[in-house]
């Protein structure tokens, strides 16, 4: 399980949370849920050790978590102009592993091509293999599902339920279909970093609390004019 | 260490394919301007006291490193902190190489030494500075530039830590002159990023010598930093006044090649897409004494277009 406990963390102009304590499961892929600008990827940036939390502690299965733990994929992945997809590869992964070409093969990657040549979906297909074949214990995927196609998405979905035995995955995404796919729970982050635990057999109700805070604002909005 | 090791022969290839998409016979002309350039500079930093050299290097390799895009992607790869440190380090001394050749054939071992240290130093900081300006862009508001100065207005406010470092080399001036090349230097730099982002036409507010006034408020904007600069310099060692007053006019240069530069691709059907790379050759051209002219005109022309053009496209709407 990863976990943190009482932290805070703020940027000088603004204040993100304060004595947060989340815990994140392991041998499940945990959704993340909230609005733009709430501060999943700076918790993201927080857990890859880009940022550092002002207070608190961060453990995995109850020691401190080491940085070199932790992939992440992020929203927009970064590539090195002029590098080939199996260069890519080879860079992350250390050698190209059959696995990660067989993976490649199935999202029909082109690995001997230039990677600037790919499209944006391809971009996230292979950073998701990168990521996925690093095989670390804690895999947070930023907005995954974004710019993948309908097959790509499925695939991603399936592999990574086949993936999460022995690893906690977090996965955040703005498209409420595929996380309640995909993941086992659902952290539904609201204002000031209060946040709402949703089980797999409770996204009923998840959808039913989404659905009163558009509701509120619809009301607000009218009120207004 | 074999992540370090992959990643400097990926950078060999990736130069490779690079010239090679450059097209090679561009490379060579590239080069021999670059070359040009550089090699007025090298006497500079031979006979500048070496406390300089490393400052400047240092002030620059730091702005370098906060440009560059891949450290959460190379704190991902690299299982120790270590691995990144030395990456770093040898990736600035490979920045360095051409002057750090030059103090090996002159037998320089203090700028040597200083060359070492301030690449060294930036890689030891790099975790702190990444804090630093990812927390510092986050925009912040600036008060004291106008919205009608928003090019720069914005770009500061992204890059708040620059606005700083100008304003340190602005003081360092005091203490050496050469400081003052290396501001003209990072002003030069910073234009190239200020003027890049071009805005919708609808934003565009049109008035008669549109560009003309651009160009206008933004030369006497850029004097609160560049006069003072100019006056320490000048009271620093008044016999090299010719030099300054080289840089000086080839910063303005700089300067309005961007705008009229940026306001040229605002042809009456479409915004042109406009290639970098011949940018940084009227760059170059800007700094060699003689072939200024050549950018000079350059921007005489793009001028001519960009009030053209602009007054094309409102004569139609």
């Amino acid at each position: 399980m990863l976990e943190l406990k009482d932290c805070t963390f703020e940027y000088p102009s603004k204040k993100i949370f304060e004595g947060l304590s989340i815990s994140f499961k392991e041998n499940a892929i945990n959704g993340v849920l909230g609005r733009n600008g709430i501060g999943k990827t700076t918790l993201f940036k927080i857990l890859t050790n880009v940022l550092k939390v002002g207070k608190g502690q961060i453990e995995l299965n109850g020691v401190p978590l080491n940085p070199s733990d932790v992939s992440i994929l992020q929203t927009a992945p970064f590539f090195y102009p002029y590098m080939k997809g199996k260069e890519y590869l080879k860079l992350v992964l250390g050698t190209l592993s059959e696995r990660a070409a067989d993976l490649a093969a199935v999202f029909n990657l082109p690995l001997d091509e230039l990677i600037d040549n790919y499209s944006t979906g391809m971009r996230k297909k292979i950073a998701f293999i990168a990521v996925l074949c690093q095989d670390r214990p804690v895999l947070i995927l930023d907005e995954p599902f974004n710019g993948v196609d309908l097959e790509g998405n499925e695939l991603m979905k399936a592999i990574l339920k086949r993936e999460k035995e022995g690893r906690v995955i977090i996965c955040s995404s703005h498209i409420l279909e595929s996380l309640t796919d995909s993941s086992d729970t659902i952290h539904f982050i609201q204002e000031g970093y209060q946040y709402e635990l949703y089980e797999k057999n409770s996204y009923e109700s998840l959808n039913l609390a989404i659905g009163k805070i558009i509701d509120s604002k619809i009301e607000s909005l009218g009120a207004k004019s | 260490m074999n992540n370090i090791v992959a990643l400097l022969r990926f950078r060999l290839i990736q130069s490779n394919r690079l010239l090679k998409d450059a097209g090679y016979l561009m490379v060579v002309i590239v080069a021999f301007l670059t070359l040009s350039v550089i090699s007025q500079g090298f006497v500079f930093i031979l006979e500048c006291p070496p406390e300089v050299y490393g400052i400047a290097a240092f002030v620059l390799l730091i702005l370098l490193h906060n440009q560059r895009k891949d450290t959460v992607f190379l704190e991902s790869l690299f299982q120790h902190k270590y691995e990144i440190i030395l990456l770093y380090c040898l990736e600035y001394l490979l920045v360095q190489l051409p002057f750090v050749i030059l103090f090996i054939s002159t037998g320089s071992w203090m700028k040597l030494a200083v060359a070492v240290l301030s690449s060294g130093l930036v890689s030891l900081s790099a975790k702190a500075s990444t804090a630093l300006f990812s927390s510092s862009n986050r925009k912040s508001g600036i008060r004291f530039i106008p919205l009608s100065l928003f090019e720069l207005k914005f770009f500061l406010e992204r890059n708040v830590l620059l606005i700083f470092i100008l304003v340190a080399l602005l003081g360092l001036t005091v203490y050496h002159f050469g400081f003052f090349f290396v501001l003209i230097l990072l002003f030069s730099i910073t234009i190239m990023g200020v003027f890049v982002p071009v805005e919708d036409r609808s934003m565009v507010n049109w008035s008669k010598y549109f560009v003309a006034n651009k160009l206008l408020k933004y030369t006497l904007a850029v004097q609160v930093l560049l006069l003072p600069a100019f006056c320490l310099a000048l009271f620093n060692r008044p016999d090299l006044w010719m030099w300054y007053a080289w840089a000086y006019g080839m910063a303005l240069l700089n300067l309005w090649m961007f705008i009229t530069y940026k306001y040229s691709r605002y042809a009456p059907d479409r915004i042109e897409i406009g290639s970098s790379n011949a940018l940084a050759i009227f760059v170059l051209f800007n700094f060699l004494p003689g072939t200024f002219i050549v950018s000079l005109i350059y921007t005489i022309i793009n001028y001519v277009k960009a009030e053209r053009n602009l007054i094309a496209y409102y004569a139609r709407t």
